[in-house]
């Protein structure tokens, strides 16, 4: 279908606006009120024992909640073409953010890994918000010239070297699962885009080494790196966390020990409300849970790609994609690990986890689906 | 703005498709935890997040034959507190800070801690415990832990031995009947956070304890302490380094008293150098000297070889291959009969009864005496009868072990002997337990006497009655009469063997005699360590025997078989005994020896020097630590065993030691120790070879052999 008056400069007219996509803001919702309701449960007792209160982190991830979901609602105003026209100064702001990051005082560090940024009484992580500006910048670069794609040289190489360079920064903090997100989004956008199935292998086959490189460069992330394969060799040591994970989702069997009776809570279980809140949620909530929040991302999944194919034009469908696989594959990085499919990274449930920045840009990202939708041909 | 291709769609397409595969294998995967391997691992779980705390179960009372406590383990409450019955928490930690003098801001804490369990004090003194009860404040209960006690002081302290920390047997009785006294731990299950707090929701499950067992010795506390208290003075007037007396009823092998010098009190062991907790007249062997005749003389008088009246002539030495050995006083009798050589101790003629035995009927003896092995009583570390081996055994080796040389047999062996000997020839296993009562139904378990076998006829056992009673009434062993009664009994004399050198100073002064002589109901085994000046048993021991029993047979209410002898009647023990308090140690550490001395005696103390210091520079115990009086303290005057803190030195290895073996071993070298579990050394922490500084504590973990 062809849209009246479409311009080649790329100031579209705006097409006749919708309603935003209702199924994707109704999971949202879910997923959010999900989240608090397992933030509050999972992190009730650290809070009391860190912090004398056990509403500490429920009082904080609700005032984000609410101010994460106005600021999806005001992002849907957004129309999607304005950021567009910024791509480049979001990109210029994604490195910023991950030089700031690597700066002594600015950049804090807690467990080994500068991932925050101080901004006054406040520490946010960038690396959501990273992320989401370099899928915005990926976007714009891959729509202009579809041919382009088809050559290595053109269309593929360029943009690797500027995510290179982000990635590379990242793995400076160090954080390899973030640095892990940034590749397979940019490896599944430049599919979606048109790039050859060859040249993608090429690249990974390329990347291989490097990546077999990172990890045994440090023998705590070879030893991370192994430790799913079978935690019990090391139970106290790599193994730990694992398996307190899995004695986590292990405990909730059906139907769960009920919302508030995890035991692994108590300080069992580390970051128990934060990477590995989706244990907490087995372990309450049981497989009737857990697979509830499963068949929930997997609907986010199917209104995220179902909005990028019906998305007016190439950008819009670009952008889509890369945040709805900028979500999803997180989703599934973090399920991986909790559930020892995956070597243990550091990498947060969105919508889920404890974490103001990061539950913020993710519903900015969904507001910026909810913009897309209301310009969809409907399916 | 370009539209999205057809191929843009259908890739995009891929991609959904591609992450419904993944995020249905992830819901399998989840699933497959959470139901096929859900039920183990919440198990797994339950167990990580769950500790079991072991309830001590009260340990068994040891008591002497008429039930008086020897061994007690004293209930202490401990008080908890379960938070969530508490109603007012500002209150309640109010009220209690005042009555165990805690801060008020530290009990609020605990109150209103989010558990069902919170230790608030523990092994409260019974005061403070009632105070406490009389508040009446809910969410607050008492459990009980137990504490041992041994409340006569040193008093048998050999015998009883002691128990640790954990109320453990360690030594003594308490080692030997560990399991008996111990009974059977109970537990509560409480879980924790990661970080070993108590948390609410807590699974929480409570299994009692069951008590251990009391045991009823066969000692008598009234004759245990008779014999003590004049082991203690013969000790103070002979000057001897030790010794030991051992009073048994030879009708059923019951030990009436073991008292044991040097001794110690095992209410403070660990205060005790280690060597001391050594029991010397099970663990100690020594040559009997002229106390060993009577067993070659009824082996002689059974097999035939002699009669009393079998004639011999005694030139006042005899001479066998490889040696000439003459009598003690180095006088002949001349031509005589073998019951004058028996009263007037003389060697040579019990050489020649030996030689006339021969070697295959002197051994066949020893073993039908039970003198070759040990005597089996219920004590650990009894040692085993050091005798030539028959075969590489020489005439000269028949000739000297007739008289009670070269073979070195222990106490209690002695004692057993005499009992065969004079009880018409029974050989019996000494019995230390009478009865087991178990604690929780009141059922009574006799322990009763192990016969073994006959040894001597019953002719030959009175006919060696008859010789003791004549070495009392007409030989050397006249000191030994007791008023009233007619007693029988032979003197020793033995030399000790140094370092495998017959020494001719260092003596073994003894006494083994019977009373009444025609049905004997008490045998009594003296022996002085090392008597200075005067080292004859007849002179030494006998009158140590004499005293002993005449209290003993009085309290045992035998009737006097020689009436007209009688004295003045002795005074009542029994009343002596109550009177007889632990009293606090005097601190002389730092005093002249003999101002040191003074103190010491005039507060019913004895003691004992060692080294050759004029000052004291250590005691044992030390002040304030409460013992009978008549207790011995030790004195250090030298620094030889003193190190200097700090001085480094590796860790020996202990491993496979008993307790006493390992203490000694860490001790000489300047380490202390830490036990736990009883038995054998299975664990030391450092390891062997570990270099640490003298002062340092070494940590042992014991194990029962075979558990």
């Amino acid at each position: 279908m062809k849209s009246a008056g479409s311009s080649s400069r790329g100031i579209p007219k705006p097409r006749s606006k919708q309603a935003p996509d209702f199924i994707l803001l109704l999971t949202v919702f879910a997923l959010v009120g999900f989240g608090v309701v397992m933030v509050s449960s999972s992190s009730s007792y650290s809070a009391l024992v860190r912090f004398g209160d056990s509403l500490y982190y429920l009082k904080r991830q609700g005032l984000w909640a609410v101010a994460g979901l106005a600021s999806m609602l005001l992002v849907q105003k957004i129309d999607y073409w304005v950021f567009r026209r910024h791509a480049r100064l979001f990109l210029v702001l994604a490195l910023v953010l991950l030089a700031l990051s690597l700066i002594p005082g600015v950049g804090v560090e807690a467990r080994g890994s500068r991932r925050s940024i101080v901004v006054g009484p406040l520490s946010v992580s960038p690396a959501e918000l990273v992320k989401l500006c370099l899928v915005i910048y990926l976007a714009h670069t891959f729509c202009r010239v579809p041919q382009k794609m088809k050559s290595f040289l053109f269309g593929v190489l360029p943009p690797l070297v500027v995510v290179g360079a982000a990635v590379a920064m990242v793995m400076l903090q160090p954080d390899l699962g973030t640095a892990l997100t940034i590749a397979g989004t940019v490896l599944i956008l430049l599919y979606a885009a048109g790039a050859r199935v060859i040249h993608l292998l090429l690249l990974m086959a390329v990347a291989a080494p490097a990546v077999y490189y990172l990890i045994m460069a440090e023998p705590y992330r070879y030893r991370r790196f192994v430790a799913f394969l079978n935690p019990w060799a090391d139970p106290l040591g790599a193994g730990f966390h694992i398996i307190q994970s899995l004695y986590a989702l292990g405990s909730g069997r059906l139907l769960g020990v009920g919302l508030g009776g995890s035991h692994q809570k108590f300080l069992h279980l580390p970051e128990q409300h934060t990477d590995f809140i989706f244990a907490i949620v087995g372990e309450e909530l049981g497989f009737v849970g857990s697979g509830l929040l499963l068949i929930l991302f997997l609907i986010f999944a199917w209104r995220g790609f179902s909005i990028a194919a019906h998305a007016p034009d190439r950008f819009s469908t670009l952008l889509a994609t890369g945040i709805t696989v900028m979500i999803v594959l997180q989703v599934v990085i973090n399920v991986g690990v909790v559930t020892s499919v995956m070597p243990v990274t550091g990498i947060p449930l969105p919508f889920i986890s404890y974490g103001g920045s990061s539950l913020l840009v993710v519903l900015a990202s969904a507001g910026i689906l909810l913009n897309i939708s209301s310009y969809c041909e409907r399916a | 703005m370009r539209q999205p291709t057809i191929s843009l769609r259908r890739r995009i397409l891929y991609v959904l498709a591609a992450f419904l595969l993944i995020f249905l294998s992830l819901i399998f995967r989840v699933g497959w935890i959470q139901l096929v391997q859900g039920a183990e691992l919440r198990q797994e779980a339950q167990q990580f997040r769950t500790r079991e705390i072991q309830i001590q179960p009260k340990r068994g009372t040891v008591m002497d034959r008429e039930g008086r406590d020897l061994a007690v383990s004293v209930d202490v409450d401990s008080l908890f507190a379960v938070p969530t019955e508490i109603q007012d928490v500002q209150q309640t930690a109010r009220a209690l800070a005042d009555v165990l003098e805690h801060q008020e801001e530290e009990l609020f804490d605990r109150l209103s801690r989010s558990a069902s369990f919170v230790w608030i004090a523990r092994k409260l003194n019974p005061e403070t415990a009632q105070q406490v009860r009389e508040l009446d404040l809910r969410g607050l209960h008492f459990t009980r832990e137990s504490q041992r006690v041994y409340p006569k002081g040193s008093l048998a302290s050999h015998v009883l031995g002691f128990a640790g920390i954990d109320s453990q047997g360690l030594e003594g009785l308490e080692r030997s009947y560990d399991e008996i006294l111990t009974g059977e731990p109970g537990k509560i299950v409480m879980e924790f956070d990661a970080e070993g707090r108590e948390i609410p929701q807590a699974v929480y499950r409570h299994v009692p304890s069951r008590q251990g067992k009391h045991i009823y010795l066969t000692i008598d506390e009234v004759i245990q302490y008779i014999a003590e208290r004049e082991l203690s003075h013969a000790i103070q007037e002979t000057g001897a380094k030790g010794g030991s007396i051992l009073v048994m009823d030879p009708s059923n092998g019951d030990v009436l008293a073991l008292a044991a010098r040097p001794d110690y009190d095992p209410n403070q062991w660990a205060e005790f150098p280690p060597q001391l907790w050594r029991n010397p007249a099970i663990s100690n062997t020594e040559h009997p000297g002229s106390v060993f005749k009577p067993v070659i003389a009824a082996a002689a008088l059974e097999t035939g070889r002699v009669t009393p009246e079998t004639t011999f002539y005694d030139p006042g030495y005899v001479q066998v291959p490889g040696a000439t050995i003459h009598n003690w006083d180095r006088e002949g009798l001349g031509s005589t009969d073998f019951a004058t050589g028996f009263i007037k101790s003389a060697n040579v003629i019990f050489v020649k009864t030996g030689l006339r035995l021969g070697l295959d009927e002197f051994y066949l003896y020893l073993e039908r005496f039970g003198l070759d092995s040990t005597t089996g009583i219920a004590l650990p570390g009894e040692a085993h009868a050091i005798i030539p081996e028959k075969d590489s055994a020489r005439e000269v080796d028949l000739a000297v072990m007739s008289f009670g040389q070269t073979l070195s047999i222990t106490a209690i062996q002695m004692t057993t002997a005499l009992a065969a000997l004079v009880n018409g020839g029974m050989l019996l296993q000494p019995r230390l337990v009478r009865e087991i009562e178990d604690a929780e139904t009141g059922q009574v378990t006799e322990n009763r006497t192990t016969v073994l076998h006959q040894v001597v006829s019953e002719d030959t056992s009175s006919t060696l009655r008859q010789l003791m009673v004549n070495t009392v009434e007409d030989g050397t062993g006249s000191r030994a009469q007791i008023p009233g009664y007619t007693a029988g009994g032979k003197t020793g004399t033995a030399q000790k063997t140094v370092d495998g050198v017959v020494s001719r100073d260092r003596h073994v002064a003894s006494f083994a005699g019977f009373a009444p002589a025609d049905e004997p109901a008490v045998v009594c085994l003296i022996s002085l360590d090392e008597p200075q000046e005067h080292y004859y048993g007849g002179l030494v021991a006998a009158p140590v025997f004499r005293q002993v029993m005449k209290e003993t047979l009085r309290h045992l209410g035998i009737a006097p078989d020689d009436p007209e002898s009688l004295q003045d009647s002795p005074p009542d023990v029994t009343q002596e005994i109550e009177q007889y308090d632990p009293v606090a140690v005097p601190q002389v550490k730092g005093m002249p020896l003999d101002e040191a001395g003074e103190i010491l005696q005039e507060g019913g103390f004895e003691y004992s020097v060692v080294g050759d210091g004029a000052e004291v520079l250590h005691q044992f115990p030390s002040s304030g630590v409460k013992m009978r009086p008549g207790a011995t303290v030790m004195l250090y005057t030298e620094e030889e065993k003193e190190y200097l803190e700090g001085e480094a030195v590796d860790v020996p290895d202990v491993r496979g030691m008993s307790l006493r073996r390992a203490a000694e071993r860490l001790n000489d070298i300047g380490l202390r120790i830490q036990v736990s579990g009883s038995g054998v050394v299975v664990e030391q922490n450092p390891q062997p070879g570990t270099e640490v500084q003298r002062g340092d504590i070494v940590h042992l973990s014991l194990e029962s052999p075979g558990s």
